[in-house]
């Protein structure tokens, strides 16, 4: 703890020494460091939009050149100190339509090639790969239709770095465990909905920015002219962690994109299999509390907390509760099918009936629940098939 | 019909955020506020049906 | 006319305050009211700035120091509604109280026992709304624009409280937009037409219709919201056949008429002083009045645009992006005509004027970047960003908050009788000025590399900006604590004022002794 707080206020002082050597400099040099501007991007659409932007933000800069140089000439010479007297005009209606008409003739201006990205934007025909973007409190799934393969994708970052009992990485809260691939020079739509609250998937280096709304999919697409990895958040408040569900689009060349695609295929069956594997052979007590443990980190501890306390009554505490310490088949019941209408999603086919019940044994023993029980996946597998 | 153009130009005029001070004694003439509440929302209306045409034009150019 | 003989008339058929604690109670008084209301609002600018300065100290620095981001959701939400519902709002009711009576030549408000209901609800729907902070499941988290189902389905139980706040505020707004309505048309004095009422009435009376015509959504959104929680039905969930988005639909059909309420008295507050202290009538009154009607009927037809991503027709996204971009015109229209006042005026520097100007130049940058949000395409990547959130608060701390201070200044000598000090008015001033450039500017640049809103931590490339905000907010936040003090000290110790204490102030508020005695204008003033 003391240590965390010595360099909560020692690392302040040299970086706002920089922030001041930003400020003093001009922007040019620092850029690099610290982005000031809406990024180019990657594609063709986000090219547009950032003219579009620099366009107006000059035609602002424009008028408020003129506006202000009168004003400041206003206050510089027409101080009363220095005996100006007040003149009495008080209406002219030749300059009033002039100043409405050159405004207007300027928005309409503006308006013919803002309306021409739009349109363009909205343009979602003839896509080459279609991919479902599913936001979850707080992780983002996604699945290549067409393709069988679809995988969730968290956030990496480790808690320590969060909780500054680490040094924080370089790119610290958008890094996550499976970012989603896709192939460069191939129109890439995207289809997006959520799973339950409003979340937004944005990537401004792609310029696509779409609200992810329940019961709704909503359609964007993108080509990406260079291969990299672009880095983007959840960009609609969507509950405790929305700071925490960033988006890592990793852009490769068609190739690399049809192996990624085949290896990513045969991970899948290795998983299904090693699944299989695990459900079958025998788990004994230990094993299961090992690996609930580590399950339970990373899918329930964002908010039934690493504590098993959890944030009641939102999200409910797990110690000596009536589904951790009452009837089994109700405790695997409600991970595996979540519960309607709460943040408690369905589990079922986020993870393999080993890890259930590596993590209801986990939960019904842990921080003094003391049941004593061993589920084994066997159970969770006939409470599945029922 | 002439108090109802002289209406139009006042409501115009507000809707440009152009006003005289004569047309502001002509409209201190009218007694009561509601014919202009009126031909306000109206001419409301009429902004939003010419906008709204401005945005049909402009979607039937791109498609055909 | 003779201010004086009138008052002598009128103390020997009135009685002064009561004493005590009931004469606020009881009072019907419209300058107690008005009292009332601005020290309460100050009380929740306060409060409502803590709740930022609690943000913007876990914002100092990346990684997550003080606060859990739970508790964070709950101050980012507490802090927009205490500010737009408990701080803005109040403030300008409770100009409206102490001036519109004094401006038009009225005794009082024409429903004196309905402006003492529409005050003391306040304080119970503030406390109602503040109490969940230390309930179970804490104040509500979803944002001061409760999207559902975040807030319906996924909410802590607290959002009942927070819904009859909401129902609660909002009976006490309409409640005083009707007494102003009635005010201004039954009470004026003989010879004040309508067009020789200054505009800071003009714009009250606006705001009025405006409150009217949009409270009411806002009563319906949050009692459709109560019925998706306890009673079954499903308005906003898609699973039962509703619609997310019909929820902002509908809060934004509210929340734009909104954003206007907050800005138009405000607009005439600056239109009072600017011509005061340039010692020349306002240009283009006439304008400035038809312009403020015109941006009332059209702020109904431009909510969408705060609706850019979620999905809609082209068409649809096509016609709020033009209809926006018309109505940046009335409004950059008022701007020139402010600056053509004082265009060869004979310029003074006092604290009201100095407010004043900063009220012009920085609510402008705010319009450049409203007009930018106006671009559909562009909007797409500052929606949701700490771009918006620059956006929004040049639009209302310079602009609302800023015209409300410099109101205070200028019409305190009325209120109190004394002056404030001059030096220490000018202090506040440039500490404001300079805490608020530093808190916000910096936004827009985070906004635009791509922070988005409402997060309790960020990437690194954000840090050093996030740390200058951060300073500047605490800045910005410690000089309103010396704004109080120098309140305080004018009241209590301040230099007697005289009537009119400005040279080029005009109006019938400055006809009255200062302090204006309790009950004024008992006899209806001459107006030539």
């Amino acid at each position: 703890m003391d240590t965390s707080v010595c360099r909560w206020l020692n690392a302040p002082l040299s970086r706002l020494l920089q922030a001041a050597l930003v400020l003093s400099l001009l922007p040019q040099d620092a850029a690099a460091e610290i982005p000031l501007n809406m990024p180019v991007g990657v594609t063709d659409i986000s090219r547009s939009v950032y003219d579009l932007h620099m366009t107006i933000f000059w035609i602002c800069v424009a008028i408020a050149v003129v506006v202000f140089g009168v004003m400041f000439w206003s206050i510089i010479h027409h101080r009363k100190s220095k005996g100006a007297k007040a003149a009495h005009f008080h209406e002219n209606t030749v300059v009033e339509i002039i100043w409405t008409l050159i405004p207007m003739a300027i928005l309409i201006a503006m308006a013919i090639p803002a309306t021409a990205t739009l349109v363009k934007m909205y343009d979602t025909s003839d896509a080459e790969v279609d991919i479902q973007v599913t936001g979850y409190q707080w992780k983002w799934h996604y699945k290549y239709l067409d393709q069988d393969v679809e995988f969730f994708s968290n956030l990496s970052t480790p808690r320590e770095q969060i909780e500054n009992t680490a040094e924080k990485s370089e790119h610290y809260l958008l890094e996550v465990d499976n970012a989603l691939v896709i192939p460069t020079g191939k129109k890439v739509r995207f289809l997006i909905t959520s799973n339950d609250v409003i979340h937004s998937w944005w990537v401004p280096h792609l310029a696509v920015k779409k609200d992810a709304i329940p019961g709704f999919i909503n359609e964007s697409w993108a080509i990406v002219n260079e291969p990299g990895v672009y880095r983007g958040q959840c960009a609609e408040l969507c509950g405790k962690d929305h700071g925490f569900m960033p988006i890592v689009v990793d852009a490769r060349s068609p190739e690399d994109y049809q192996q990624w695609l085949l290896a990513k295929q045969e991970e899948k069956e290795q998983q299904a299999q090693q699944a299989a594997a695990a459900t079958a052979r025998t788990w004994t007590h230990e094993e299961l509390m090992a690996e609930g443990e580590k399950v339970y980190a990373r899918a329930c501890a964002a908010c039934h907390q690493p504590s098993g306390a959890g944030m009641p009554p939102v999200f409910p505490s797990l110690i000596k509760s009536p589904i951790t310490t009452g009837d089994i088949n109700a405790h695997i019941d409600i991970v595996v099918r979540g519960k309607p209408g709460t943040a408690m999603q369905a589990f079922g086919n986020q993870l393999t009936p080993a890890e259930v019940a590596a993590v209801v044994t986990y939960e019904r023993n842990a921080w003094g629940n003391d049941t004593g029980d061993t589920v084994t996946p066997t159970d969770v597998q006939e409470h599945n098939a029922q | 019909m002439n108090r109802f153009f002289s209406l139009l130009k006042s409501v115009t005029g507000a809707f440009l955020g152009v006003q005289s001070g004569k047309q502001l004694d002509n409209d201190a003439e009218e007694k009561s506020v509601w014919p202009f509440v009126i031909t306000g929302i109206f001419m409301t209306v009429l902004l939003v049906i010419g906008i709204a045409a401005a945005v049909r034009i402009v979607l039937t150019n791109i498609s055909g | 006319m003779d201010a004086a003989s009138d008052i002598a008339h009128e103390a020997q058929h009135h009685h002064g305050p009561a004493s005590g604690l009931s004469r606020w109670v009881f009072t019907t008084n419209h300058k107690d009211i008005g009292t009332l209301y601005m020290w309460f609002s100050f009380l929740m600018f306060l409060t409502g700035g803590s709740m930022a300065l609690v943000i913007r100290a876990e914002l100092f620095q990346p990684g997550l120091q003080l606060v859990d981001p739970g508790f964070f959701n709950q101050m980012t939400t507490m802090h927009g509604l205490i500010m737009v519902f408990g701080a803005v709002m109040p403030a300008f009711v409770g100009l409206a109280n102490w001036l519109i009576p004094m401006m038009v030549g009225a005794p009082d408000m024409a429903l004196p026992r309905m402006n003492n209901l529409s005050f003391w609800i306040l304080p119970f729907a503030f406390t109602m709304l503040l109490m969940t902070l230390f309930m179970d499941g804490g104040a509500p988290n979803f944002g001061w624009t409760f999207y559902a189902p975040l807030s319906t389905q996924y909410a802590p139980p607290t959002v009942n409280y927070f819904i009859f706040g909401v129902h609660l505020m909002g009976i006490s707004s309409i409640m005083g937009a009707i007494n102003v309505i009635a005010t201004i048309f039954n009470m004026r004095a003989p010879g004040m037409t309508l067009m020789k009422m200054p505009l800071f009435v003009w714009t009250w009376l606006i705001t009025a219709f405006l409150l009217l015509a949009a409270m009411p959504v806002l009563a319906c959104v949050v009692t459709m919201m109560l019925f998706d929680i306890n009673f079954g039905t499903s308005f906003f969930n898609a699973a039962g056949g509703g619609d997310p988005v019909l929820f902002q639909h509908l809060f934004w059909f509210f929340g734009h008429p909104e954003v206007y309420i907050m800005i138009l008295p405000a607009f005439g507050i600056v239109s009072q002083i600017i011509p005061t202290f340039s010692r020349k009538p306002l240009f283009g009154y006439a304008s400035m009045v038809y312009a403020t009607a015109s941006i009332a009927l059209l702020s109904f037809i431009v909510w969408a645009h705060h609706m850019f991503t979620v999905g809609m027709p082209l068409a649809g996204e096509l016609f709020f992006m033009y209809a926006t971009m018309l109505i940046a015109v009335p409004t950059g229209v008022k701007v020139f005509n402010w600056i053509s006042t004082m265009f060869r005026g004979s310029l003074t520097f006092e604290t009201p004027m100095l407010f004043a100007i900063a009220f012009i130049v920085l609510f402008t940058i705010g319009g450049f970047s409203g007009l930018m949000l106006a671009i559909s395409p562009a909007d797409f990547q500052y929606h949701d960003t700490y771009f918006v959130v620059a956006h929004f608060h040049y639009v209302l701390v310079p602009g609302a908050v800023f015209a409300i201070i410099a109101a205070v200044y200028y019409w305190l000598p009325k209120w109190c009788g004394r002056m404030y000090d001059e030096r220490l008015g000018k202090i506040h001033f440039w500490w404001s000025f300079i805490g608020l450039n530093l808190t916000f500017f910096p936004m827009h640049f985070i906004g635009l590399a791509g922070m988005p809103r409402r997060i309790p931590d960020y990437a690194l490339q954000f840090a050093d900006f996030n740390m200058l905000a951060s300073i500047g907010g605490f800045v910005f936040g410690f000089a309103q604590v010396f704004f109080l003090f120098i309140v305080i000290r004018c009241i209590t110790s301040g230099e007697k004022a005289a009537a009119n204490p400005w040279e080029g102030a005009e109006g019938l508020e400055w006809t009255l002794p200062s302090p204006a005695p309790y009950h004024s204008f008992g006899t209806p003033p001459k107006i030539d």
